[in-house]
């Protein structure tokens, strides 16, 4: 039995779900804000690229989704306690449920037109990846043999990531009304992608203009931070480069 | 612009960008500022001003202010450089052209304020 392997399923599928959530959240309110913004066009056009970054945002995770998806259903290959018959059953109706609706909202959301669409199916695939998120927990559970304190699911941490949750999300005494919560740690981990060098700059920089955003908008401002993070660090890096080619030239 | 540096790529949003700060060319501004001044999200101009920074048409400096005085974080300022707004305006011109002689159109949302 490899416990390892379940371990990270769990973790992977436990943090998908938390994305998915977050996809689902922003979806509806996108479409809350597309169907108010009906007659003005400036208003609505904005909207629609928002729109089209929480559509992204979705499609990135639902890409994470496919490979969570192998790792959890490799679950069963090892599970043979009568007990959890019945569950594994449940498991393997839910990954076929959920692959369709992955197909459906991926096809859906290709389509801005029908933005309701999406948003529901978007939603119903997060409740089915939940679902599979507690069997696959409940089966590292029972089978890992470790005290349950260890692996509550609060205490479940993101994968490859070195830093805590109480280090993501406790605030900085240093910084004046710094933001916090899961803004704040979102832009924390958008820092720990870029370049060791410019981390202290870009992070003060990110919690200074969120900070100076409507509380209401955080969450999806820290969010297309967290997404543009890459880009940034591709930017960062080539500028390293040339710097670190200059000076070898000299 | 700095040696061996090739122009920034003028993509809808940083064209967007530019025009937003080329409303007035020495003022500086911060980077939520600048999203709401270009109709774009916030959040997403980072790699975009991180880009004409390095090109070398846009400086950055932070904001000369007491956090606890103002009671907020300080700010990170961009403005142009000494010629930047000047390099800036010709690499607008000259995709404003190539859009008009294309039959492309923008699909941006936001785009409506470049016409």
């Amino acid at each position: 039995m490899n416990t390892e392997r379940r371990a990270t399923a769990a973790r992977e599928a436990y943090d998908l779900t938390r994305w998915l959530r977050l996809s689902g959240t922003l979806l509806h309110q996108t479409h809350d804000h597309l169907a108010k913004a009906d007659g003005n066009l400036d208003t609505k056009s904005l909207i629609r690229s928002e729109a089209r970054l929480e559509r992204d945002n979705a499609l990135i995770v639902m890409d994470m989704a496919i490979s969570n998806f192998r790792a959890a259903r490799a679950l069963d290959l090892d599970l043979v306690h009568p007990r959890l018959s019945p569950a594994i059953a449940d498991t393997r109706l839910q990954l076929t449920g959920v692959r369709r609706t992955l197909d459906g909202a991926t096809l859906l959301i290709g389509d801005l037109s029908d933005l309701r669409g999406a948003t529901l199916a978007v939603a119903a695939f997060a409740r089915s990846v939940e679902a599979t998120a507690d069997l696959a927990y409940e089966f590292f559970r029972l089978y890992s043999g470790q005290p349950r304190t260890i692996w509550r699911r609060d205490a479940v941490q993101p994968v490859q990531s070195t830093v805590s949750a109480a280090d993501l999300i406790s605030s900085d005494d240093e910084d004046v009304a710094a933001v916090t919560g899961v803004p704040g740690a979102l832009v924390t981990v958008a820092t720990l992608m870029l370049p060791a060098s410019r981390r202290t700059r870009y992070r003060e920089e990110f919690r200074s203009d969120l900070y100076e955003d409507e509380p209401d908008r955080r969450l999806g401002h820290a969010t297309r931070i967290a997404l543009t993070a890459l880009p940034l660090r591709i930017s960062l890096m080539r500028e390293l480069r040339a710097a670190r080619r200059q000076e070898n030239d000299r | 612009m700095p040696p061996d540096r090739p122009p920034p790529r003028m993509t809808m949003p940083t064209q967007l960008v530019l025009r937003a700060m080329l409303q007035n060319p020495s003022k500086p501004m911060y980077g939520l500022e600048i999203s709401e001044a270009a109709g774009l999200p916030s959040g997403t101009t980072s790699p975009m001003l991180a880009r004409l920074e390095q090109v070398g048409w846009l400086k950055s400096y932070w904001e000369d202010a007491d956090p606890r005085r103002e009671g907020r974080p300080r700010r990170r300022y961009y403005r142009f450089s000494e010629n930047g707004a000047e390099l800036a305006r010709d690499a607008l011109a000259r995709a404003y052209q190539a859009t008009r002689g294309s039959s492309w159109r923008p699909g941006l949302a936001g785009t409506e304020q470049m016409t």
